[in-house]
């Protein structure tokens, strides 16, 4: 492969990422626009305060929402092209100090949630070929399709008041700490696991059915060596292609369980931004989810090239098809 | 935000053949959602309570022999409520379905077959889809338009139709270059003609799988967002918002379990049909 | 229970009396035990559902934050439970007999916590900003503050100051204790606005400061070593009790209520009204005090389809059993509502005849109006069927099961409402401004019941909620009256006539007491105290060991 369509063609992606960000910014801008009203009506117009609408009109046009959406637009896009992400309306604050600030947590949560889905996926996928067939199996195996199929917001309640409320493992009110991460951990990352689950299991019964398997275990290998070497490693590598797309679910589930675990994050500013019209948070919010992953994909197109074609055929080939979850 | 891979390339009326060895699980999930079907049609059949007027002396009452899953805060009978809710619930489900399907499979189809400039504008699109995280991307458009059923419903959809067009297009892609439809197009069928005839039976397997399996997917998303704030007004009785409104209510936690068990097990019959449709040879 | 609260009503004085629900009644007859058992030190956690609305001037003060702020400024006045305004940074004031002009004698070594002194200079700065707001800022006034009447503030020494109106203002005094009347150093009503909702530069005179805050997560207060000008109010003085105070969101109520059982919060805000009786049997107390305002109900529109009709308006005045909605959603900590206004408020009168329960009334006066039975049991006149939709109030979270009850009540008189629950964005939309909606649901705390002038008409930017105009004589003639009232007890027989002849018309359809601030909290809290809004100060407040 020569040098230079690569090049080209490197350019022409990054050309379209960028076209792909402005236009879900410029989306997500016009889909919060078709409301009526605006945050600072919201806000002022609580019957507490017994303002009349004429009396918070100068407000309303300080902040520019009595202009037309156009020229809101040109006006929020010429901003953000050069990285202004303007003020909160909610809380004065400058909005990218606001993402910077629940950043962090987020993706301490979403990693966390990442190892623990692994290492329960390979948990259960062990168990489901070393358990007695008829006594553990069964169950092991039917573990996966139950939690996908309970709703996530279940999960975290339950874990909350068990552990949190009846063993005390952790308070709610120091959400940060290793325990409360943990379990928020497993509640975000179980549907994760379970889709992980899914597949290495499906791919190590079908290792377990090929020939140089069955010469594996006649040539009297132990168990554990069998399964890692044999079964588990060929397994592994659709793993790593779920993994990356995992990680843009377990960023869009943050929403229920950091609102769950009283955790500060992403999907709390998101929330609370949704709730009260925060129209700069929104936007800001929804631009970086789109430019990380714009950016995640651009990357993995740029680097295929790269690797060798016969490997990414073979990995395709391997990914049964995925369930519930991985597919929203 | 998943492809979705190719199925074996069966003709797609051979799927009903195997439904001749059907398993035991599967039987009885479609046994479930016979139920939830005959519940959302003919809730009168099942109940005799009133689903939206209760007896406020008979608040909050735990399941018993005369309430099977307990009385609401209002002392209705959960039960009736759950029959009553199986209509909205099933449509604002299937709604969500629709609204991937026929948007995302048409983007797909088009891309996959037309393929050119049609390709990449679809291909962009769908790039701004799944540039937006789908909760996000939901929560947005509900509490932009409004917080009720139907827009739950078009919220949810909207944000599967990147999964269903990608599916499509990789599916119609697949099979105009399998042999059978090559071989067609040398004895002379008309484009439109090889879509229909072969192109899109061969593709339907995958994508009913899928339709099935987000119908489930649904259920979860729309009693996600219920849960978080963004359901029906009362006196609706969606499954999503029975949970969501018995949350309020720690000690009495059958307002909870009762109607998450029958999503639960609503979502597990059709998550094990999807995967029976998807294997069955 | 009771034994357990004793010592709380001796440092809260006469006010106490008017806190609602027996198990947190003190017992005078105990109160002299107490003194000795404050304990100094101690960590309380409180936990709420919102920090959302921001740290900045004047509105940005809600019922949340307002608690927070309470324990970082202080206030010129402290109003109890009773509406009486009593002394703390205003150590006394002076007002003329028109009610036009009141001179304010402020505390001397009052400081910020940033070291400036709280002098006239700085409350003179602080009233300005609250009357006019700041909108090349994008401030808006504080919207309860007489604007429409305040002509200027001068400060006439370092501790003394005056402030002017057009025209009598009566509520002046009282709306200084109200709990967005913070008053900040004059580096922080300054800042520019994207530094406005910096927590950390706004600074209070308060008997707590910011040790480290999150914004719309959590808040950490620690006392402030050198505070002693308390309010006359608290009998403390000196440092506050406690060392630290931490506010911290937790969304969901039942939540709350879980973490506060397990013993991982001392204070609790806002707990649905069906768990409060479990948490009693824990061993909590439900601290539930009376605010000064509008109870819970509905402003009628009379521009709304059918509500023009005095008939229709009586019939669901009477069509609401407001005992059964105090069975079903509340607890004995509520009482059904005798008037529009809170019991606690002085000028509040007892109309529990006008509000009597009785559908057949209701039947008739339909029957009468032409109102018949239609096939589905909803009335019909002129081909027009009696229904409507009704609108929960997004602000109180009671707001849906009483509608559900209430939309029971009226269906059994044959009035078909449809219960609509939106956001607050889509409330603003369909409900304000909306001739359609004939039921407007209210929430509205106040200070001075001068308030209740301002509603009737539109006369001085009156807010008109009946939607009459100035076409009604007799609300023409009570608004007058109480807008120019000098005197308090003249007044208060207006509004004695005002309530009489609301109710009676079916223009305010009142439901149940209204309780927007609860507080569920270990019995080992004592010596807090609550502004006549619901508002806790902590100063005064101790954990026992």
């Amino acid at each position: 492969m020569s040098l230079s369509p690569h090049v080209s063609h490197a350019a022409s992606r990054i050309a379209q990422a960028v076209v792909v960000v402005l236009l879900a910014y410029t989306a997500t801008f016009l889909i919060i626009n078709v409301l009526p009203g605006d945050p600072i009506s919201n806000m002022l117009l609580d019957p507490d305060n017994g303002f009349t609408p004429e009396e918070i009109a100068p407000i309303i046009a300080y902040y520019g929402l009595d202009r037309p959406v156009p020229e809101q637009l040109w006006t929020a896009l010429s901003r953000f092209v050069v990285g202004d992400l303007g003020i909160s309306l909610r809380s004065n604050l400058p909005v990218s100090g606001l993402v910077l600030d629940a950043l962090p947590s987020t993706l301490t949560l979403a990693a966390s949630a990442l190892a623990v889905s692994l290492l329960l996926a390979f948990l259960i996928a062990y168990a489901s070929q070393n358990l007695p067939p008829r006594l553990g199996q069964g169950l092991i195996r039917a573990i996966p399709s139950v939690s996908l199929a309970i709703p996530s917001f279940i999960v975290g309640i339950f874990l909350i008041q068990v552990f949190a409320f009846q063993f005390g493992l952790f308070r709610i009110t120091s959400p940060d700490s290793f325990a409360a991460t943990l379990f928020a951990a497993i509640a975000l990352g179980l549907p994760v696991s379970a889709q992980i689950a899914e597949v290495l299991i499906t791919n190590l019964d079908h290792e377990a059915r090929q020939d140089y398997f069955a010469v594996a275990r006649s040539r009297g290998l132990s168990r554990a060596a069998l399964f890692g070497r044999h079964q588990l490693r060929p397994s592994s590598l659709p793993v790593v292609t779920m993994v990356a797309l995992a990680v843009g679910e377990l960023l869009g589930g943050s929403l229920i369980t950091e609102a769950i675990f009283g955790r500060k994050g992403i999907g709390s500013l998101v929330q609370g931004a949704a709730s009260t019209q925060d129209f700069p948070v929104l936007l800001a919010v929804v631009s970086l989810a789109a430019v990380v992953f714009v950016a995640v994909n651009l990357l993995a197109d740029l680097i295929y090239p790269l690797l060798d074609p016969r490997l990414r055929r073979r990995q395709a080939a391997r990914i049964p098809a995925p369930d519930a979850e991985t597919l929203v | 935000m998943a492809t979705f891979p190719a199925a074996q390339a069966l003709p797609f009326r051979d799927a009903w053949a195997g439904a001749r060895r059907v398993p035991t699980a599967v039987i009885l999930s479609f046994a479930v959602v016979f139920i939830v079907v005959a519940w959302s049609l003919l809730p009168d059949l099942f109940t005799h309570h009133d689903a939206y007027v209760g007896d406020t002396s008979q608040k909050l009452l735990p399941p018993s022999a005369r309430y099977w899953f307990g009385t609401d805060h209002l002392g209705r009978d959960l039960f009736t409520r759950v029959v009553h809710g199986t209509w909205a619930s099933v449509t604002s489900a299937a709604m969500a379905v629709a609204v991937g399907l026929v948007a995302g499979g048409l983007m797909g189809l088009l891309a996959g077959f037309l393929g050119g400039w049609t390709d990449t504008v679809v291909a962009r699109l769908v790039d701004v889809l799944l540039a937006i995280p789908n909760f996000l991307l939901a929560v947005v458009i509900v509490s932009s338009f409004g917080f009720e059923t139907t827009n739950i419903a078009i919220a949810t959809g909207v944000s599967s139709v990147a999964a269903f067009a990608r599916l499509m297009r990789s599916e119609v892609l697949r099979t105009s270059t399998s042999v059978f439809v090559e071989a067609s197009g040398l004895l002379g069928g008309s484009r439109w003609h090889i879509l229909l005839r072969h192109v899109l039976p061969n593709s339907s397997r995958s994508v009913l799988a899928l339709a099935v399996l987000q119908f489930g997917t649904s259920i979860l998303i729309i009693a996600g967002l219920a849960f978080l704030g963004y359901g029906d007004p009362p006196p609706a009785a969606d499954w999503g918002l029975l949970v969501a409104s018995g949350k309020d209510y720690p000690s009495s936690p059958w307002l909870v379990f009762a109607p998450a068990g029958v999503i639960v097990v609503t979502v597990l019959a059709i998550n094990r049909i999807s995967r029976w449709i998807r294997h069955a040879h | 229970m009771n034994a357990d609260r004793r010592s709380f009503g001796l440092l809260i004085g006469g006010g106490i009396a008017a806190l609602a629900g027996n198990a947190v009644l003190p017992r005078p007859s105990q109160a002299s035990t107490a003194a000795g058992s404050r304990r100094e030190g101690g960590h309380a956690t409180f936990l709420l559902s919102s920090l959302e609305s921001g740290w900045g001037l004047n509105e940005k003060v809600d019922t949340y934050t307002g608690i927070v702020w309470g324990q970082i400024a202080d206030k010129l006045v402290h109003v109890d439970a009773q509406g009486n305004a009593t002394a703390w940074i205003a150590e006394r004031w002076d007002e003329n007999p028109d009610q036009t002009e009141f001179v304010l004698h402020l505390k001397r070594g009052v400081t910020f916590s940033d070291g400036t002194p709280l002098d006239a200079r700085a409350v003179a700065a602080n009233i300005d900003l609250w009357a006019k707001g700041d909108t090349s800022r994008g401030v808006g006034r504080l919207g309860l503050f007489p604007s429409s009447t305040y002509r200027a503030s001068e400060v006439i020494d370092d501790h003394t100051l005056r402030v002017s109106f057009t025209a009598p203002t009566l509520s002046f005094i009282p709306t200084l204790g109200y709990h967005k009347a913070v008053l900040r150093a004059v580096s922080s009503l300054n800042l520019r606005p994207n530094e406005l909702g910096d927590l950390s530069k706004q600074f209070g005179s308060g008997p707590f400061v910011l040790q480290s805050w999150q914004e719309s997560d959590n808040v950490v207060l620690v006392r402030r070593q050198d505070y002693n000008w308390g309010p006359k109010a608290i009998d403390h003085s000196g440092p506050a009790s406690l060392e630290r105070i931490t506010f911290k969101v937790v969304r969901d109520a039942s939540l709350r209520g879980s973490a506060l059982q397990a013993g991982q919060a001392e204070i609790v805000l806002n707990i649905a009204p069906h768990e409060l009786a479990a948490l009693r049997t824990r061993g909590l107390s439900v601290v539930a005090p009376e605010s000064l305002g509008f109870v819970s109900g509905f402003v009628v529109n009379t521009r709304a389809p059918h509500f023009g009709e005095l008939s229709v308006r009586q019939a669901v005045q009477h069509a609401i059993n407001r005992q059964e909605i105090v069975d079903t959603v509340f607890t004995s900590d509520w009482a059904p509502a005798r008037t529009f206004l809170q019991s606690n408020v002085p000028e509040a009168g007892d109309f529990s005849s006008l509000l009597a329960y009785d559908p057949d009334k209701s039947k008739r006066l339909l029957d009468e109006a032409g109102w018949r039975p239609g096939r589905d049991g909803v009335r019909v006149k002129d081909g027009q069927r009696l229904r409507f939709n009704l609108y929960a109030s997004p602000w109180v979270s009671t707001s849906r099961p009483v509608d559900e009850v209430v939309t029971q009540q009226l269906r059994k008189v044959g009035i078909a409402a449809t219960l609509q629950v939106v956001d607050i964005s889509t409330y603003n939309a369909r409900v304000r401004g909306n001739d359609n909606v004939p039921l407007v649901e209210i929430s509205r705390s106040f200070l001075d019941a001068g308030v209740v002038g301002n509603i009737l008409t539109d006369a001085n930017g009156g807010e008109d909620l009946f939607r009459y105009g100035q076409t009604n004589a007799t609300l023409n003639r009570l608004a007058g009256e109480v807008a120019n009232a000098v005197d308090r007890r003249a007044r208060a027989a207006t509004l004695q006539e005002v309530q009489r002849h609301v109710l009676e018309q079916g223009l305010f359809i009142p439901t149940a007491q209204l309780l927007q601030r609860l507080y569920v909290q270990t019995p080992k809290l004592k010596g807090e105290i609550y502004s006549g809004a619901a508002y806790p100060l902590y100063y005064g407040a101790w954990l026992e060991a």
